[in-house]
């Protein structure tokens, strides 16, 4: 696993002949690896799965070496702190995330210390995330010289909706320190209780992702705003019109309602070019971003896929940046220009 | 030797004969004192000796430095150095530190060579006394040591002076310390050099690498160069400080048993069990805490059952000829967690998610552009202490158009003994009951109550969902006995919210924890059976000594009111899926209402081995208008399937004490 999987992977520059072994040991291992197009920071990436029994890792890395810092993540059978890992590893600019999987054990699995051993050899920077019970205990805290991963961990939280304290370093963590550590090395850990990483699970993205997954939609990390410029890119100026309230029925039906037939009714319009449709996790929750052309110029269409109220009276603004500032947490408006 | 030396010999002459005589009465007084006392002090040291040495525990004389309240010992920082370790240890006189946690504030400054300094507080808390560390100090008892490590990167011929600011359960702590020192590579050389094969393997283990060969020299070199030295602290005088003695105990590490991931915990109580479907070959282990009488009652996959009571912990392997229902209670209130271990694995709880609907906030669904088909799940919120069966009654009215449809459905509910809300304590959902719906075009369903409140799940027929898998049994195996109740349930049918979501707004929807569990199949509540009828002259084949019918022959059903299952026998000559339909001979159309309805028919899929003859049966649900239908076979043109259904003269139904389920 060491030499043939958790090296090429994880290594600042991997040679092609061990990239292209990456596959063959993966099976080998009772592991799926997949090779992505846009994971850590949009870039390429590679994600190592279990292949269907139980496996203590999972492992995304970015494809051209991993040359920023790592997160590792002890205790990640929990899906809030996996959904945080990922949120915060793409935030915070990680190179590579690696998960432990098996219920007990952490850094006594000898998997996870071979993930660690491999990048503690030449790499200085490192990111672990855990959860506490306390919502006192929860903060940022290093070790080492570590002013600048500090800072960008700091810097990324509040994409997540999330604050955190500087906290002095616990127990655990100095443990793991004296334990894993070679001189010279930065850690940080950033501690999370329940209720923040409540905020910064993705399980609202998921359940839509879920009952949409027929239709096949991008789902982003980031806001309403982004995601209206990218969908506007796609959108052509050759679509169809369609009128405010059957764009708002038809997202109603399949997003708010969860309908079967609502969804069947998007899929329709989707396929057939008449809108354009992403999902979004933002600070305030996920969202379900729908784009189209209106009777008077453009429709924004912004739809919580919790169950929060939903605000679906029209507004009018003059452009779609505009309208997007409107919507950020839901709504639907209309604006005549891009 | 001693020629050149004057020595003078040591005699009476020398020492007054008085004073010898009063040193060997007061030596011999000690004597006598030390000869009584032994056999006490030795009795004490050897029975707690005897205890230690039983439990493998190896004695080590420790030293340690004692820091008072709001005193402060010092450590001088040596060159190379970029950790230390401090471990602590809570003293206490003339009584233990019984408490579980015992806080501890501690203030670390550290300065370096150039007079700059860094705080650091620490609240720890020490663990209890158990005589881990024995003090030599009469009267003196410590706590079990706890360990942090200091950052002394960049302290290079500075310091870093400990302060105890308060530990309130005891009266000082005591301190020792060691410090990581690096090498340098002429040292690191040498080191590696005189290491032993076993020490080299254990500083690659300890650095978490797999075997020391395998590492590059450099690394080797490197993990070789870490060493931790024994640091003496001072006090602010800069006198070295005075040591303590203590004995450490060092136990023998436990041997690891194979880990039991946990599967799952929950309350349990007399009232209120725990049940779960353990796999064939798993091992199963189920603790209380805190610790009360386990009963734990396993049904097998023919309905037999047998119990299991045990204190605190019960642990059973499944056999080969499982799976297991498993049910757990408690003599009283306890949190019981359920581990396992090889195997599958356990079926543990699932979350289903529910809307509560009152006579004043119904649920509501609006169609769509299309009729859409509701199977409506709804549960009754009771107290925890209910035994009595719920009368539960509810209010289906459908609006189309102007024209308004309204029907009550009525059952009665046991209360769940196994299932329960995820966040209340104080309610508990009754058993599920469900029926089936359809909403016309622009239709409306509004689903109350008569009475109180009731927990709605309602999931939509999603129209592009593939048939439902029948369940088979090849023909020689008897009907199952059991069967598993909240396994994978078909995705066909899709969980979707009430159209007025905003009037739920103020009671998020509710998130049912619901077991799954084996359950005994309950002949006498089977469907009545659905005979065939056949036009005559298709091809026929004997099959097992019995005669079936081509899938394309014309197999007819005359319907009445009422839900029915139609018995069937499959065989195929080549592995094959059919699907089986029914297609109505009425203008009409096969729906004769709105609902609601018990059951509903729907296209289901088999999945047949070639040349099996299998047993299944389809049901024929109560929203089938009476009348006359013909019983379809889907299958790949090329494929020959055969099939045998019960065949009447006249057809009609009869009722017969179940042996087809489905």
């Amino acid at each position: 696993m060491r030499r043939f999987l958790l090296e090429p992977l994880l290594a600042e520059n991997p040679t092609p002949s061990s990239n292209a072994l990456l596959p063959f040991a993966a099976r080998a291992l009772g592991y799926r690896l997949i090779y992505g197009g846009s994971l850590l920071g949009g870039a390429p990436g590679w994600l190592l799965l279990s292949g269907g029994e139980s496996r203590p890792l999972a492992v995304l890395a970015r494809a051209g070496g991993v040359k920023g810092p790592v997160m590792e993540v002890p205790y990640a059978y929990r899906p809030e702190l996996r959904d945080a890992a990922l949120r915060l590893g793409a935030a915070s600019f990680a190179d590579a995330i690696v998960f432990n999987l098996s219920f007990d054990g952490a850094y006594r699995q000898d998997a996870l210390r071979a993930a660690h051993a491999e990048r503690a050899r030449s790499h200085t920077e490192f990111i672990i995330l855990r959860e506490v019970e306390d919502p006192l205990a929860a903060g940022v805290s290093s070790w080492g010289p570590a002013a600048g991963l500090e800072q960008g961990i700091l810097e990324a939280l509040p994409k997540l909706g999330l604050e955190l304290p500087i906290i002095p370093l616990g127990l655990p963590a100095r443990d793991l320190i004296a334990n894993t550590s070679p001189i010279g090395h930065q850690l940080s850990f950033i501690t999370l209780d329940s209720a923040r990483l409540e905020r910064a699970s993705l399980r609202d993205l998921r359940l839509a992702t879920r009952s949409l997954s027929k239709l096949a939609l991008p789902a982003f990390d980031g806001t309403v705003a982004r995601v209206q410029a990218q969908l506007a890119r796609k959108l052509s100026d050759r679509s169809p019109r369609a009128k405010t309230s059957e764009l708002v029925d038809v997202v109603k039906q399949a997003v708010v309602e969860r309908s079967a037939a609502g969804r069947q009714r998007l899929a329709t319009m989707l396929t057939a070019k008449r809108a354009e449709a992403a999902l979004v996790q933002t600070p305030s929750g996920a969202r379900f971003v729908l784009l189209a052309r209106g009777e008077r110029g453009y429709v924004l269409v912004v739809a919580p896929t919790g169950v929060e109220a939903w605000a679906s009276g029209v507004l009018q603004a003059e452009s779609l940046a505009a309208c997007a500032e409107h919507c950020a947490s839901g709504g639907v408006c209309e604006a005549s220009r891009p | 030797m001693n020629a050149g030396w004057n020595i003078p010999a040591l005699g009476p002459s020398l020492v007054p004969r008085r004073f010898v005589r009063k040193r060997f009465w007061a030596t011999l007084l000690i004597l006598s004192c030390a000869i009584c006392l032994s056999p006490l002090a030795l009795s004490k040291l050897a029975s707690l000796d005897q205890v230690l040495a039983s439990a493998g525990a190896q004695r080590t004389r420790v030293f340690m430095y004692e820091l008072e309240p709001q005193g402060s010992l010092m450590l001088p920082i040596e060159p190379n150095t970029d950790m230390l370790r401090v471990v602590v240890v809570g003293s206490s006189w003339n009584a233990p530190l019984n408490s579980d946690v015992n806080p501890l504030l501690l203030v670390v400054k550290a300065t370096d060579a150039s007079g700059r300094t860094r705080h650091e507080e620490l609240a720890l808390e020490l663990p209890r006394t158990t005589g881990r560390f024995v003090p030599e100090t009469p009267a003196l008892h410590v706590s079990d040591p706890l360990t942090f490590n200091i950052d002394a990167r960049d302290l290079s011929g500075g310091s870093v002076a400990v302060k105890l600011k308060s530990f309130p359960k005891g009266d000082s702590v005591l301190l020792r310390a060691y410090r990581r020192q690096t090498l340098g590579t002429a040292d690191r050389e040498a080191q590696v050099r005189t290491l032993s094969t076993a020490k080299r393997q254990a500083l690659a283990t300890r650095a978490w690498e797999s075997t020391w060969l395998d590492l590059e020299e450099d690394q080797q070199l490197e993990i070789a160069s870490l060493r931790w030295k024994k640091a003496p602290f001072f006090e602010e005088s800069a006198r070295e400080a005075k040591p303590l003695a203590l004995m450490l105990y060092r136990f023998p590490a436990p041997v690891r048993e194979a880990p039991w991931p946990l599967a799952g915990e929950l309350d349990s109580s007399p009232t209120e069990h725990i049940a779960f479907v353990a796999d064939p070959q798993t091992q199963v282990r189920i603790v209380s805490d805190p610790p009360t009488a386990l009963e734990v009652m396993i049904t097998q996959p023919d309905g037999t059952s047998r119990r299991l009571r045990q204190q605190h912990q019960v642990d059973f392997s499944v056999t080969e000829q499982g799976p297991w229902g498993v049910e757990v209670r408690t003599q009283t209130v306890s949190r019981v967690q359920v581990r396992s271990r090889l195997g599958a694995g356990i079926h543990w709880y699932s979350k289903v998610s529910a809307f509560r609907a009152t006579p004043s906030t119904p649920f509501i669904v609006r169609g769509t552009h299309t009729p859409l088909w509701l199977r409506v799940a709804f549960r009754k919120p009771v107290a925890v202490s209910t035994e009595a069966p719920q009368p539960v009654a509810v209010d289906v009215t459908t609006t189309i158009g102007r024209r308004r449809d309204r029907r009550v459905f009525q059952t009665t509910l046991a209360r769940a003994p196994s299932d329960r809300y995820e966040h209340a304590t104080d309610e508990v959902p009754t058993e599920r009951d469900a029926f089936y719906l359809q909403i016309p075009r622009a239709g409306e369903v509004r689903l109350a109550p008569r009475e109180g409140a009731l927990d709605f799940s309602v999931a939509e027929l999603d129209p592009e969902a593939p048939a439902e898998e029948l369940a088979v049994r090849p023909f020689t195996t008897p009907a199952p006995t059991t069967r598993l109740i909240g396994g994978e349930p078909w995705e066909g049918f899709v969980a979707r919210r009430p159209s007025n979501l905003e009037a739920h707004a103020k009671s998020p929807p509710l998130t049912m924890l619901l077991a799954q569990r084996l359950e005994v199949v309950d002949r006498s509540r089977a469907l009545p059976l659905q005979y065939t009828s056949r036009i005559l002259g298709g091809p026929r084949r004997l099959i097992n000594g019995r005669g079936f019918e081509w899938s394309g022959s014309h197999l007819y059903v005359g319907i009445g009111p009422g839900a029915r299952v139609l018995p069937l026998r499959l065989y195929a000559d080549q592995a094959t899926e059919v699907e089986i339909s029914l297609e109505s001979l009425q203008r009409r159309g096969r729906a004769q209402s709105l609902g609601p309805f018990k059951y509903l028919t729907r296209p289901r899929q088999v999945t047949l081995a070639k040349g099996q003859e299998l047993r299944t049966s389809f049901i024929l649900g109560d929203d089938l208008a009476p009348g006359s239908y013909r019983v379809r076979f889907n299958k790949p043109p090329r494929d020959a399937v055969w099939v045998r259904a019960l065949v009447a003269q006249q057809v009609e139904s009869r009722w017969v004490a179940g042996e087809f389920d489905e």
